[in-house]
């Protein structure tokens, strides 16, 4: 890397200190709208959730009538808290790793409100009545072109980094952000023009939907998680990856499976017949790189288990590890032609996007804000009771949503296929608890986010610990209920402001 | 330290690299799109596309009329509840539905419908099922015989407990079933006896030179099962005085395609020798 690694070691708090630095208000507006947003996507989510068992449930709003909550529901959650958070942890991640200081983080602001501008107007739309009725491109057509345009004004400065950095080692995850990076823009835009903008026939539009469903959180959110899952468990156990080789096997067994997959969904459809094939094919090999990354990745964390339990960031990205492995072996499981004959038409689909969006991606993603403030805000956490509350309530939560919604989608399948009677009550009474379930499990998150949306909106008004100590899960030895006071932070270059 | 690869050029290609590698199939894409102009539209495509927006402008015009605002009395007008709309599309898909195809003219030749029907015994040909029909004198087996009179309890209802026929009802005091006991259609062809208890019996029918004009129809039993039907048909055929050979559940099963069809009339059976 460098003739003289003295030298450049002695410089190196403080380029990371003005890295940091140069990121927070970009960094901190992802984060912060990304938690409001997720509020508003869990709002929605408990809404259209109450109406699948209760239809009286506001049923006296048009703007409110399931299809239309559903779908907001939805396009909050992915883009509104995903690819914000996504963003975030991007331009931070690649800075620090190409060890450059953000020189447009006016550029990057501007772009972000356009994007929030846009899924705004966007989610209105929806409401409104005016949605596309495909699932994850619910927004009406005028949205998509200045969402790319602002993805483009986000991003466009991490690829600069990366091309100007110094030489020396590419990590495994500059590999992971680089390519969702990319594969955001390829899967997004040809996505987006070949819908709005061939006409085709419609088939071929439902089609090409089937494909985005699968390929948008398999190239961009499962990518930027486990790039992020690889910055995060080595750097806060302090020990390398578990095998630096599995890790690129990981992350080319992923890139050589996953764009192949998601017409599975189309079963049934008159499309050639091998795609649905293909696709299942395709949607159960991703068990392979799910379960390379994953035992890589739970192998490098083991060996510091009591770091783990006790530091906030570690818990939530070890728990989406697990997560991710859950994710790996459903993916396997509905796929496989018995199960994906009985659970096409279920709620089962839902609960495997929600491993995908919550359970793996979010997970990681609240490790890295956990870790990333402090850092941009040079203030610690608050309170670990409130952490620890956001852990457990999401984790009960997202547990109970996910895999309920499988088995509830397995049930509910069995009650469809039954044609000996009245089957598609039969359906709806089998899937009725799990419906009921999934409405308590959503009022958990919102008690859970509501932590965490408090949490981060205090420390996004600096108002945080002034401590070098980091806010760690152990009860501490001292009477304060918020951690150590320990020395306050004088020294670096934010000394200054 | 080696030198830098930080320069201002290098920072502008990088911008441009960036923008062209997140922008390639987007471009590429749009270089399509903007090629295949109006000249290279599919003629077959077009055609079916013109079928395609003609229903669908049918279905949105025909579902549009009925969630019109309607007038229901002097200046107040009502919304057709949306719901209203349902029970028009469960029309249309019941109207759809696939019908079954009567004339033989429409079979496609060759076809397994056709193959399945040219197999097909005629309908009115039963000749193969009564030549089954166990030898004069075969005698029942008794435990055939104990569960046919158990199931008689239901058929005694109409046809009287001891196969007399039914009470007389009034005001022609017709009576409610014909006899059973003594009645040739019992100890003819067996495959009458199942054909009317999988299809049902209506209208006058001439038992032993009477003629009777039942009040009710005789209701189809099928949904009892093979062994059941032959068992009460064998035990109505050797009691109250009949006697006959026993009926053969595989005989009933030959004719369980009779399940569903109308109800007889006497003219749809083998005549017996009156």
């Amino acid at each position: 890397m460098s003739a003289d690694p003295e030298r450049y070691l002695e410089h190196d708090d403080e380029l990371r200190a003005s890295i940091d630095r140069s990121l927070r208000h970009p960094v901190m507006f992802f984060f912060t709208s990304g938690a409001a947003w997720l509020a508003v996507a869990i709002l929605l989510g408990i809404i259209s959730s109450a109406k699948v068992h209760s239809p009286e449930f506001l049923a006296d709003f048009a703007w409110l009538t399931y299809g239309r909550v559903f779908a907001a529901h939805q396009t909050a959650l992915v883009y509104g808290w995903g690819c914000q958070a996504a963003f975030g942890m991007i331009i931070w991640l690649m800075a620090r790793l190409s060890r450059q200081e953000c020189r447009a983080s006016g550029m990057i602001l501007v772009s972000g409100h356009v994007w929030n501008l846009a899924i705004s107007l966007g989610l209105i739309g929806i409401l409104a009545g005016g949605g596309t009725g495909m699932p994850w491109m619910e927004m009406p057509s005028f949205a998509w072109v200045p969402m790319l345009l602002s993805y483009v004004g986000i991003v466009i400065w991490s690829m600069v980094q990366f091309r100007v950095r110094p030489g020396g080692h590419t990590y495994i995850s500059q590999w992971y952000m680089l390519a969702a990076m990319i594969w955001f823009g390829w899967v997004f835009a040809s996505a987006n023009i070949l819908v709005f903008g061939f006409d085709g026939s419609p088939l071929g539009a439902a089609a090409v939907n089937a494909w985005f469903r699968s390929a948008l959180p398999f190239t961009f959110f499962v990518p930027v998680a486990l790039g992020m899952a690889y910055y995060l468990i080595p750097k806060v156990t302090g020990r390398p990856v578990y095998n630096y080789s599995l890790s690129l096997l990981g992350f080319w067994s992923l890139a050589a499976v996953v764009p192949w997959a998601g017409l599975q969904k189309l079963t049934g459809a008159p499309i050639p017949n091998f795609l649905p094939y293909l696709g299942a094919f395709a949607s159960i090999l991703f068990g392979v790189p799910a379960a390379i990354s994953g035992v890589n990745l739970l192998k490098t964390s083991a060996a510091a288990g009591d770091t783990v339990a006790k530091s906030p960031t570690l818990r939530f990205t070890v728990t989406g590890v697990i997560g991710l492995m859950i994710l790996g072996a459903a993916a396997v499981f509905l796929n496989s032609p018995g199960v994906m004959k009985i659970t096409q038409f279920t709620i089962s689909g839902y609960g495997f996007d929600l491993l995908v969006v919550y359970a793996f991606f979010s997970f990681v993603a609240f490790g890295a804000v956990y870790f990333i403030v402090p850092r941009i805000t040079r203030r610690e956490w608050l309170s670990r009771r409130l952490i620890k509350m956001h852990f457990y309530l999401s984790v009960y939560a997202i547990g109970g949503i996910a895999l309920i919604a499988m088995f509830g989608g397995l049930m509910q399948g069995i009650g469809q296929e039954s044609f000996a009677q009245p089957s598609w009550e039969d359906a709806t009474t089998r899937a009725y608890a799990y419906a009921v379930f999934t409405t308590i499990a959503w009022c958990f998150l919102l008690l859970s986010n509501f932590f965490f949306f408090i949490h981060l909106t205090l420390m996004w008004l600096r108002l945080g610990r002034r401590s070098s100590h980091p806010t760690l899960l152990v009860k501490p030895h001292h009477s304060s209920p918020h951690g150590p006071e320990g020395d306050i932070d004088n020294v670096g270059p934010a000394a200054a402001h | 330290m080696e030198p830098t690869r930080d320069t201002p050029l290098r920072r502008f290609s990088a911008f441009w690299w960036g923008l062209g590698v997140i922008s390639l199939f987007g471009v590429l894409l749009i270089i399509l799109w903007l090629k295949s102009g109006d000249s290279e539209l599919d003629p077959l495509e077009q055609a079916a596309a013109i079928k395609r927006y003609d229903v669908r402008a049918t279905v949105d015009s025909s579902q549009a009329a009925n969630l019109d605002w309607k007038v229901v009395e002097e200046e107040s007008t009502i919304q057709t509840p949306p719901d209203a709309v349902f029970e028009m599309l469960g029309n249309q898909l019941v109207g759809s539905k696939p019908t079954k195809v009567d004339n033989p003219a429409q079979v496609i030749p060759n076809s397994p419908t056709a193959l399945a029907l040219a197999d097909a015994p005629a309908t009115s040909d039963f000749s193969a099922i009564d030549d089954k029909t166990p030898a004069e004198g075969t005698a029942p087996d008794p435990a055939v015989m104990e569960t046919g009179k158990a199931l008689y309890a239901t058929c005694a209802a109409c046809h009287g407990a001891n196969g007399e026929g039914g009470p007389p009802v009034p005001p022609n005091n017709e009576p409610l079933a014909p006899p059973i006991a003594g009645s040739d259609w019992v100890e003819g062809p067996v495959s009458n006896l199942i054909r009317i208890q999988l299809r049902g019996l209506q209208g006058p029918i001439t038992v032993s030179g009477k003629q009777y004009n039942p009040v009710a129809p005789m209701a189809p039993l099928a949904h009892q099962t093979d062994d059941q039907i032959a068992a009460v048909l064998t035990y109505i055929r050797n009691s109250f005085g009949n006697s006959a050979p026993p009926v053969l559940p595989e005989q009933v099963e030959a004719l369980r395609s009779e399940v569903g069809k109308p109800m007889l009339t006497e003219a749809d059976l083998i005549p017996v020798s009156n």
